[in-house]
C-alpha cells in the first residue's frame, strides 16, 4: 500500500500545470480516520504564475489539516501568523495572500516545532534577463 | 589632464538591475537566446602602422549568447558570478587585438573575415606619399595570442563602470593589460545615445613584443617601449525604425601616447572608428 501511494503521488506530481494558479495537492485527499500519519494536510495552490518577474501574484490559499489526536498549533506562511487552533483533530483556512517569490507554509505547535512545511514557489512567464557585459558593435 | 577631465565627465547614482524598466531595454538582454545583429553602411577603423590598412566596416556582426552564467558576446567568452545585483564579476577570455593592426584577415577580426571589402583601403596617410622606410611588411609576424583575465562590473541608472585585467595565457607576450571604461547611456526621444570614456593600459612587454622592431637592426634600438596609457572616447547613437531595424550612427577616437608612437612602425598617434547605417537584428 505504501508503493501504491508513493506512484500515485509521483502521478500526480508529474501532470502538466497551465492555470495562473496551479492547484497541485502534496497527497491525496485524505479524511482524519484515513490520515497514517500524526498529522496530514492538504495545501492549494502550491505554485503561482505571473507575466513578470518581481510581479506580485494573488492567490487564495486554500489548507486543510488533519489529526488523530487533538491537537494546539498555528500555520505561518514565513513569519507571519494566518491562523491558529486550539484542541482539534482538524482545521481548515482559506487567505488571499500576495507573493513575489518563494514563501514557506508550516503548521507549528505552541513551541514553534514545525509540525509540517511546505513551499509556495511564484514562477514567471518573462525569461530571466541580464545585463551585457560587453559593449555592443566591440567587435572593432 | 586629458585623462582626468574624460573621467569626470560622469556621476555616480543609485542601483540598478534589469528589472529597472529605465535600463532594460537598452542593455538588457533574454538569458538562453541567441542575438545576432547585422549593421550595414559604411564606415571604417584606421590603421596607425605604417603600411597597414584600415579596416572598412561596410558589414558589422553583433553576436551575444548569455545563459545563467556563461556568456559569448562578440568574440569575448566569459563566466560570471553575481556578487550583488549591481556588481558582476566575470572570468573572461578572448583573443589579443593587437595583431589586428597587423593584418585585415586575422582571428582577431574573425566577424569580419568575411565581410571585409577586398579593394585597396589605404590609411591617409600613405596615399600621396613615398614609401616609409620601414613598415608592417618590413618585420616578422606578430604572434596570435590569448588573453585571459578578470571583468568587474558595476551597473548603476542609465550608467556602467567596467574594469578589465587581462594576462596573455599563451605566453606570445608574456605582459598583460588593462582597461576602466564608464558608459552612460539616455534617451532622447525614440533615439538612444550612449557615451563612453575608456582608460587602456597596456605592458612594456606587450608594447616591445608587438611595436618593437629589434629585429631590424641596431638603427632602430632607439625605440625601448615602456608601458602605454591610451584615453579613448566613444559616442553612440541608435534610433529604432521597426522592431528588427535601427538606425545607426558612431565614432570612436582613441589617442596614443609617445609609447606606441615612439615606435618606427607607427605613423599617426590616434585610431579613429566610425560608422553610419542601419542594423538588422535576426534574433
Amino acid at each position: 500500500m505504501p508503493y501504491l501511494s508513493l506512484l500515485v503521488l509521483t502521478l500526480t506530481a508529474a501532470a502538466p500545470v497551465a492555470a495562473t494558479a496551479l492547484p497541485i495537492q502534496t497527497t491525496p485527499q485524505m479524511t482524519a480516520a484515513a490520515c497514517p500519519e500524526t498529522i496530514c494536510w492538504q495545501v492549494t495552490p502550491q505554485v503561482c504564475l505571473v507575466d513578470q518577474q518581481q510581479q506580485l501574484c494573488k492567490l487564495e490559499l486554500s489548507l486543510s489539516w488533519q489529526s488523530q489526536q487533538q491537537l494546539s498549533l498555528c500555520v505561518y506562511l514565513d513569519q507571519q501568523q494566518l491562523s491558529c487552533w486550539s484542541a482539534q483533530r482538524q482545521g481548515q483556512l482559506k487567505s488571499a495572500v500576495g507573493l513575489t517569490g518563494p514563501a514557506i507554509l508550516q503548521l507549528r505547535d505552541p513551541k514553534q516545532q514545525v509540525l509540517l512545511s511546505q513551499q509556495l514557489n511564484v514562477l514567471s512567464r518573462q525569461p530571466e534577463r541580464r545585463r551585457r557585459l560587453v559593449a555592443p558593435w566591440s567587435v572593432f | 589632464m586629458r585623462l582626468l577631465l574624460i573621467f569626470l565627465l560622469f556621476p555616480v547614482l543609485a542601483l540598478a538591475d534589469c528589472r529597472e524598466t529605465a535600463v532594460a531595454n537598452q542593455s538588457c538582454i533574454d538569458t538562453d537566446k541567441l542575438y545576432i545583429q547585422l549593421g550595414m553602411g559604411l564606415g571604417h577603423r584606421s590603421n596607425p602602422l605604417a603600411g597597414g590598412r584600415n579596416l572598412p566596416y561596410w558589414l558589422l556582426p553583433d553576436l551575444s549568447y548569455y545563459s545563467k552564467h556563461w556568456f559569448f558576446d562578440n568574440s569575448t567568452l566569459g563566466y560570471s558570478f553575481e556578487l550583488t545585483p549591481a556588481w558582476q564579476l566575470s572570468m573572461v577570455t578572448r583573443l589579443n587585438e593587437e595583431k589586428g593592426y597587423f593584418q585585415r584577415a586575422h582571428a582577431s577580426n574573425l566577424l569580419n573575415r568575411f565581410m571585409v571589402s577586398n579593394a585597396e583601403m589605404v590609411g591617409p596617410n600613405m596615399r600621396n606619399q613615398p614609401r616609409l622606410p620601414l613598415s608592417i611588411k618590413d618585420v616578422k609576424t606578430r604572434p596570435t595570442a590569448l588573453d585571459a583575465g578578470l571583468q568587474l562590473d558595476w551597473f548603476l541608472p542609465q550608467l556602467q563602470l567596467r574594469a578589465n585585467w587581462w594576462h596573455d595565457v599563451s605566453a606570445k607576450y608574456q605582459g598583460q593589460h588593462a582597461s576602466l571604461t564608464l558608459q552612460k547611456g539616455w534617451q532622447q526621444g525614440q533615439a538612444h545615445w550612449q557615451l563612453s570614456s575608456a582608460l587602456y593600459w597596456k605592458s612594456a612587454d606587450l608594447m616591445r613584443t608587438y611595436y618593437g622592431v629589434d629585429e631590424v637592426g641596431d638603427e632602430m634600438s632607439y625605440y625601448r617601449p615602456g608601458d602605454s596609457w591610451q584615453p579613448e572616447l566613444k559616442l553612440m547613437v541608435s534610433y529604432p525604425i521597426t522592431q528588427q531595424w535601427v538606425g545607426l550612427v558612431f565614432y570612436r577616437y582613441r589617442w596614443l601616447d609617445n609609447a606606441m608612437t615612439d615606435s618606427p612602425l607607427v605613423q599617426e598617434n590616434n585610431i579613429r572608428g566610425w560608422f553610419i547605417g542601419l542594423s538588422y537584428q535576426f534574433f
